[in-house]
């Protein structure tokens, strides 16, 4: 132990789940994207809630900051320190799969499980069920995107990951142990977040600063026994949102979105492609289809078919749908797009491995403008258009992603991202696209538009919680 | 055989699909014997061309069709679907695939299309 405040959390939580391991402390400081940090000053890995509720504990009485971290990836920065001398909790470490009910469709999960874990626990002891998957490497946190709202596979269906979560267990900044949704209640069901107050929304969205979830119930699905997915490539970005849009409305698919066409490429292996054959198409739209019945499947293709020929009728040239199957014949490289989890590796592992994005929910009436907009600002920087919608909760609201890899080990390409993203931000925010996860730059340059009695709210709900502000100091600063 | 784009930095997504099929069936040494020395062959597909010259050691990949020994042409599923399953006959009589210039020449390139299915 090399400070005094190590060995001071040791005393509490054992040697072997505190480290200062220069190296660690120095890769605590960025994730994958253009932000910055600083080093903590140590890093906890606790094995055990006693453990989390030591540390803060200690933490508040000391008033030393606390991050929480799970995989460090791609998050924005959110799980950065920003000031020194702060406790970096790791919570990777508790990553056990609790229990699984699958007449109730839920699971209980610690914050370190992964997909991938999920995946296989699944797949091997509950067939009867299914999990949704985002499109985050299948070694990262399932709770982790749950607790920011994230996107998954069965999102369109089923909302956004945090309406999965029928409740969480988290220590509050004094030690204090909660259960929210049924099980605050009782032992018997963790099901449902139904009748309860929902006091769950207070870990959603706000970055580790009002708690650290140790546990949670997140909701399964029923297993479909036939599975197809599709691709279908356009040539007008506004006909691909129009039959999006279409099929959304026939609620024949668990899946659906629109990769621009650097996507295409840059599975063939172009690190950054900008230029566009004239003839090529503009974007491809993805599509999963499910059933149990053939009959009920045949009917949903039926559909799709009668879409694209309506569009087609009406101008609109598409190729496809082509079954994935045939397109990993054809080139090997789709299988990355043919089961989730999935290690998008084209985004990933590149020179200086930086990814970073605009992610954004908002009205899929608006998508057209608000696409167009941000892959005109991307090419002005110089970089490949590359966005991805999808319409959520029923196609209630969308998502929309302009998504760019770069070189983090060059200041002049992180600043180049960072610049082109506060373009977009400020492009799309007055068209009604909210940053999801967040990032504090977003809050410095568009913050003081939020309601001020929402802000006043949010103020007070935190500081009742965490009076003495040390739970992810500067995220979602009120 | 080797297989190479004329301009690395503009190479469309048919030149990308295409050159991944012809690898595959190219790494077959008897084939890639077959068709070497092929000349050029066009390719259309969903309103993009190219045209792939078949050289003794290498083919090239270049954008456009330029004038050819043959041309196949097609919709990406029609195309997809002769090059997965070998299917040539009732896309052409249904007029989804389209071809002109030398049949030979074409019956080569099916030969590696063949090869890559394997």
């Amino acid at each position: 132990m090399s400070s005094s405040l190590a060995s001071r959390l040791a005393a509490l939580v054992g040697e072997a789940a505190v480290s200062t391991d220069p190296a660690r402390l120095r890769e605590a400081a960025r994730d994958l994207t253009e932000i910055r940090g600083v080093a903590p000053e140590v890093v906890v890995r606790p094995a055990e809630v006693a453990h989390v509720q030591a540390v803060l504990r200690f933490a508040t009485a000391e008033k030393i900051p606390v991050v929480p971290v799970i995989y460090n990836t791609n998050i924005g920065g959110l799980a950065i320190p920003q000031r020194p001398g702060c406790i970096l909790l790791d919570m990777a470490g508790m990553n056990r799969i609790l229990s699984v009910n699958p007449d109730d469709l839920y699971m209980v999960v610690e914050p370190g499980v992964r997909w991938d874990q999920v995946k296989d626990h699944l797949d091997r002891n509950f067939p009867q069920t299914r999990f949704a998957y985002s499109l985050s490497p299948p070694d990262t946190s399932v709770l982790a995107n749950c607790l920011m709202d994230g996107l998954l596979n069965l999102s369109l269906r089923f909302g956004t990951s945090s309406t999965w979560l029928n409740g969480v267990e988290a220590v509050l900044p004094d030690g204090t142990l909660v259960r929210t949704g049924a099980a605050a209640w009782t032992q018997a069901q963790w099901c449902t977040s139904s009748p309860m107050p929902d006091l769950t929304g207070l870990f959603v969205n706000l970055h580790g600063t009002t708690g650290i979830v140790t546990k949670a119930s997140v909701r399964l699905q029923h297993a479909k026994r036939l599975r197809r997915r599709f691709f279908m490539m356009g040539y007008d970005l506004r006909a691909c949102f129009a039959t999006v849009r279409a099929l959304v409305r026939e609620e024949i698919c668990d899946d659906i979105g629109v990769l621009t066409w650097p996507v295409a490429k840059m599975l063939f292996g172009e690190r950054r492609p900008t230029w566009r054959d004239p003839g090529e198409p503009l974007a491809m739209i993805y599509l999963d289809v499910s059933s149990n019945r053939q009959a009920e499947m045949d009917l949903r293709l039926a559909i799709l078919e009668e879409t694209l020929d309506a569009s087609r009728k009406s101008g609109h040239a598409w190729q496809g749908p082509l079954d994935v199957r045939d397109l990993v014949k054809i080139e090997p490289a789709f299988q990355k797009l043919a089961e989730f989890p999935t290690r998008l590796d084209f985004m990933l592992d590149h020179p200086g491995g930086g990814l970073s994005w605009v992610g954004t929910y908002g009205p899929t009436s608006r998508w057209d403008e608000a696409t167009e907009t941000s892959l005109r600002i991307m090419q002005e920087h110089g970089f490949p258009p590359f966005g991805v919608a999808r319409p959520m909760a029923q196609g209630h609201f969308g998502v929309l992603r302009l998504i760019e890899t770069f070189d983090r080990d060059k200041p002049e390409e992180a600043a180049a991202v960072a610049k082109m993203n506060a373009a977009i931000v400020e492009a799309i925010l007055p068209m009604g696209f909210i940053p999801y996860k967040t990032p504090e730059w977003v809050f410095a340059a568009h913050g003081s538009r939020i309601d001020p009695g929402f802000r006043e709210l949010l103020r007070r709900v935190r500081t009742a919680i965490d009076p003495a502000g040390v739970l992810n100091p500067g995220k979602w600063p009120v | 055989m080797d297989v190479r784009f004329s301009d690395p930095a503009r190479v469309s997504l048919l030149a990308h699909i295409f050159a991944s099929i012809l690898r595959r069936g190219l790494a077959d040494a008897g084939v890639a014997r077959k068709v070497s020395g092929l000349g050029r062959i066009g390719v259309e597909m969903a309103g993009m061309a190219i045209t792939a010259e078949f050289g003794d050691a290498a083919v090239t990949l270049s954008g456009g069709r330029t004038s050819c020994r043959a041309w196949v042409g097609g919709g990406m599923s029609d195309l997809l679907e002769v090059c997965l399953r070998g299917a040539v006959i009732k896309p052409w009589l249904e007029g989804r695939v389209r071809w002109g210039g030398n049949p030979f020449a074409l019956l080569k390139l099916l030969s590696v299309l063949a090869a890559a299915r394997k």
